[in-house]
């Protein structure tokens, strides 16, 4: 006891190998390690970030009496110039996540086998389809931006029959049209925008993981449990990219 | 963690995920199409009946993302519960602020 | 892989240590040590319940005294004051900086700071926090996000003044004050980080909660406390990032000239070039944030005060279970009710009325805590330290504020005191009082554990008594000026006929406010006095209290226990369990056949 009294035995630093993940102790109540514990409840966090964005734009939106359509917006596709294609290219893109998160969960489940080649060949294909997707919304943003939309400004303007038509082709044909409103530019860019930034940080995740694969740390570690957490951020990117793709593209 | 997966879980749980997939990809297309039929066949005529399918199969993605792909499925109980429940604060606060949109489109009118 | 010899190892790294010494930098500035981040954040919200009372005592003096002027103060803030009067800008800075700095850094990042990183560890029998680094990196981005706030306050336009709830258009047009423009910014861009900071907090304490328990203690072994903290952490964590999207949006109106809260609006008969959003907006974004935020403020101290409490009367907690259920229900309540704070908005008034129904429902769980609180202490024999007397200050404070919220929760009532002085009353006694004297519990309890040393308890009871009374004298004759329609925000009432006649009231709250504030000076003495000089602990166990923190060496060195963790066999709440045995039982002691027979007959 009087050892436990000085000051300066107890006061040492001791540096601790790792979190004592249930030491000695009490199972986790559900069995999950204390890392995907923690990316799930910060997920979850993250699907309230995203919902205040949502709905902010829902409310802008239902406070309208008109909006534009989106099958005349998101109607071009790369390489085919002048050729209208509604939802074609969002349709890609959106084929593109999914399959780069279903990738990700093939490489998650080669690492409860061990099997580092696995895991490396299903996070590349992960890795270049999310590149692919933010090519795809680059060229889309570039595209738009190329129209005059802005965030403060919308070139969808509303016309006679409340059909939806860019300014410059309505004052061509010379139709009477109505502002639209510029909200649209402002949520459209914010809220994809806000997206595509997780996109960017989740591919520099899977590039970290696929690195440390090639170079053997999870496997000398003996599990790949990083994958896996970087996997279950990867797959939010896409439980997003879903209502982001219903609300801005199919309503 | 070190308990490996044996080969006959591991060929199930990749037909589990593929199975996943297609539904995923069969539901978007159900959807897309929904959506283009409305803008080349019926444009003149409202689109809530349509939004309210394309909402319910956009839900019914939203659950196989989490359920398969994120696993969710397969943790214990108490743990789908401890995160799926707080997602009742959002339905409220999209209720509420549904109310408020429209709320404000009749004020205009 | 960690392995459960971890214990040993932590032994072994004890006998080990001699050999490398820690500096000064590793052990007090960069450490990953839950207590000493701990005390980090609790240096940092002193220094900032400093500040946000001295900017308080200044906007009193200008209500107390509108026509003086005040040249000694001039030369010291001399950015605020003009002809020695402060500057209308300057009163609404001030307030803004007050309510920012006491809600979101003294009584949000500071209280559960603090008591979240000393306790939780310790109470549940864990080495560390789930994830040290990301414990520490919390403590660095709170501070990073208040040396931006603070070198707001030094800037020659003038800090942030559109209210802590930064409604716009106030807080977006930068033509709205002169505060809007740079100051607003800056409040910004601390907020977020400010709100990483909460939720790399929030997410690992919910981890270690649920997962680093140590052998035998189970969800509901655990001290109130904890459960009080692990809700907290969660309503946090949920809240805030409504609060990132609202203030994101706020940044684009701001900056890119997007229209999320902005409509038509024009300055000098000019329009500017906003159109189509709606400031109701965020008023509702920010209030999904707000409503819960005041829980995050008082669910800790609700924790520190029901164990205090029992551990003073000797008597187990009144309702244990009753206590987490009536936690858990405010915790989802809390995310119900938010628009109570915008009846007069003008919003859908069948949405308003909803609203009522949820704010009215609060009162349901949070009566039974202070039912609890009572019935605890019931015929106790209670030993009144410090701790005990702030705690039962903390019950009396709960109960006065909260009676004036259901009030305020009719939303016919709330049209008539809205935006008065009544609003102010209340929520000072319910969260701003409350919650302080939670905290000064905590601290006057636990600083045994932090220093190994006593608080001077002589100093102990001036400091609350001159609180206790000083507190009531302040906030409860805003109650009568709000129920007679003055209103808040005010720079100067003598302006007005009617509000002119409340001048003595505002006297009195003004003169009181600067006792109350010069008192907490004794505090602070005490506490770095107490911290070099105070009476020192010889015991492991001074307050005889069963949970575990006590069971740590007097200073416990990072990993806390320095053999195996202990291991738990029963509840934390067995104190004068049995007429003639021992007084307390500590939750390490294992469960006889008697505690069996009892735990039978009265099931808690
Ligand atoms: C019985 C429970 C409670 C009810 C029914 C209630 C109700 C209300 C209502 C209706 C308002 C809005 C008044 C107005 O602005 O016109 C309000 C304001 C406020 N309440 Fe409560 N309240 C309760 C408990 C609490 C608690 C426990 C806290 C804090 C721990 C709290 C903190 C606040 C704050 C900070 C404000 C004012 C914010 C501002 O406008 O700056 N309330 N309360
Ligand atoms: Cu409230």
């Amino acid at each position: 006891m009087a050892e436990l009294l000085d000051e300066n035995v107890i006061s040492e630093h001791i540096t601790l190998p790792a979190p004592n993940n249930n030491e000695g102790g009490e199972d986790t109540p559900f069995k999950v390690s204390y890392g995907k514990t923690m990316m799930w409840f910060f997920l979850l966090s993250d699907a309230f970030t995203f919902t205040g964005f949502l709905i902010a734009y829902g409310a802008i939106r239902m406070s309208k009496t008109w909006w534009p359509d989106p099958n005349v917006v998101f109607a071009g596709m790369p390489f085919l110039h002048g050729v209208n294609v509604p939802l074609g290219l969002v349709s890609i893109m959106t084929t593109i996540l999914i399959l780069s998160s279903v990738f990700v969960v093939r490489a998650v489940i080669e690492g409860h086998r061990m099997n580092q080649k696995g895991v490396a060949f299903w996070l590349f294909l992960g890795i270049l389809g999310g590149v692919a997707f933010l090519g795809c919304q680059a060229w889309e943003w570039s595209h738009l931006i190329h129209d005059g939309m802005t965030p403060f400004y919308n070139v969808y303007h509303a016309g006679p029959e409340g059909e939806t038509i860019k300014l410059a082709l309505a004052e061509k044909a010379k139709t009477p049209v109505s502002p639209g409103p510029p909200m649209f530019g402002g949520s459209f860019f914010g809220i994809t925008g806000f997206h595509g930034l997780h996109v960017s940080i989740g591919v520099v995740m899977n590039i970290v993981a696929l690195i440390k694969t090639l170079n053997g740390t999870y496997q000398r570690r003996g599990h790949y449990e990083m994958v896996e957490k970087f996997g279950l951020y990867w797959h939010f990117v896409d439980l997003v990219w879903v209502f982001v793709f219903l609300f801005f593209y199919l309503i | 963690m070190s308990s490996h997966l044996d080969d006959a879980t591991y060929h199930k749980q990749v037909a589990a995920i593929w199975r996943a997939t297609i539904i995923i990809a069969v539901v978007t297309v159900f959807e897309v199409g929904l959506a283009l039929s409305h803008y080349f066949f019926f444009y003149h005529h409202p689109k809530a009946i349509i939004n309210v399918f394309m909402v319910l199969a956009t839900l019914m993605k939203a659950f196989y993302i989490i359920a398969e792909f994120m696993h969710l499925k397969y943790e214990y109980r108490s743990f789908i519960i401890i995160l799926t429940l707080p997602l009742i604060f959002l339905v409220w606060l999209i209720i509420a602020l549904s109310v408020e949109g429209t709320f404000w489109l009749r004020l205009i009118q | 892989m960690v392995t459960s010899s971890t214990g040993e190892h932590a032994l072994s790294m004890i006998g080990a240590g001699s050999h490398h010494k820690e500096t000064f930098i590793s052990k007090y500035i960069f450490s990953t040590d839950h207590k000493m981040i701990g005390k980090q954040f609790l240096y940092t919200g002193m220094a900032w319940a400093v500040i946000g009372g001295l900017f308080s005592v200044l906007f009193r003096v200008q209500l107390a005294w509108p026509d003086e002027t005040f040249p000694f103060l001039e030369q010291i803030f001399s950015n605020w004051f003009d002809e020695g009067h402060m500057t209308p800008e300057a009163y609404y800075a001030l307030v803004t900086m007050h309510g920012t700095i006491m809600v979101f850094f003294v009584l949000t990042a500071s209280l559960s700071g603090t008591f979240a990183n000393f306790l939780i560890p310790l109470q549940i029998g864990a080495r560390d926090m789930a994830s040290p680094i990301m414990n520490a990196l919390s403590y660095w981005l709170f501070l990073l996000s208040s040396l931006i706030m603070l070198a707001s306050i030094f800037l020659p336009t003038g800090m942030a003044s559109a209210g802590w709830t930064i409604y716009p258009p106030l807080s977006i047009l930068p033509q709205a004050s002169s505060g809007s423009g740079m100051g607003m910014t800056l409040w910004l861009v601390s907020m977020v980080f400010f709100i990483a900071s909460q939720l790399l907090a929030g997410i690992n304490y919910i981890s270690t909660v649920l997962n680093l328990r140590t052998k035998g203690m189970t969800m509901t072994r655990m001290p109130l406390t904890v459960w009080a903290l692990f809700f907290t952490a969660i309503i946090g964590l949920l809240s805030f990032p409504v609060l990132f999207s609202a203030a994101v949006l706020l940044v684009f109106d701001k900056g890119l000239g997007t229209s999320f809260y902005l409509s038509d609006i024009f300055i000098g008969g000019k329009a500017l070039g906003y159109s189509g959003g709606n400031a109701i907006l965020f008023q509702h974004l920010f209030w999904f944030l707000g409503h819960p935020e005041v829980y995050i403020v008082v669910l800790p101290a609700m924790g520190i005060v029901s164990e205090i409490l029992s551990l003073s009367a000797r008597k187990p907690v009144f309702g244990y279970k009753a206590m987490i259920l009536s936690l858990l229900g405010i915790v989802v309540l809390s995310f119900l009710v938010w628009a109570h704070h915008m009846f007069v908005t003008g919003m859908n008034p069948f949405l308003g009325s909803v609203f009522a129904l949820f704010t009215l429902l609060i009162a349901v769980p949070s009566s039974v805590k202070v039912f609890n609180w009572l019935t605890t202490i019931w015929k106790g024999n209670i030993k009144m330290t410090v701790a005990a007397v702030f705690s039962l200050g903390f019950v009396s404070m709960f109960i006065s504020g909260g009676l004036t919220g259901i009030w305020l929760g009719n939303a016919t009532v709330d049209i008539q005191l809205h935006d008065t002085y009544f609003v102010i009353g209340h929520f000072h006694l319910v969260m701003g009082v409350a919650a302080f004297f939670g905290m000064f519990a905590g601290i006057y309890h636990w600083f045994p554990k932090m220093f190994g040393r006593f608080m001077n308890e002589t100093l102990g009871y001036i400091h609350f008594f001159i609180t206790f009374i000083g507190g009531y004298l302040i906030f409860w004759p805003m109650h009568y000026l709000g129920m007679s329609g003055v209103p808040r925000r005010y720079y100067d009432f003598n302006e007005f006929h009617a509000f002119s006649e409340y001048h003595d009231m505002n006297l009195l709250i003004s003169v009181s406010a600067i006792v109350v504030f010069a008192a907490q000076f004794i505090f602070v003495i005490n506490f770095f006095y107490s911290m070099k000089r105070g009476r020192k602990s010889t015991e492991l166990n001074p307050w005889k209290v069963n949970t575990l923190e006590w069971t740590t060496p007097i200073i416990p060195g990072h990993g806390n226990w320095p053999g195996d963790l202990p291991t738990v066999y029963r509840w934390p709440y067995d104190y004068s369990k049995f007429e003639d045995g021992p007084d307390f039982i500590p939750q390490t002691v294992p469960l006889t056949e008697a505690d069996i027979e009892s735990d039978k007959k009265n099931l808690h």
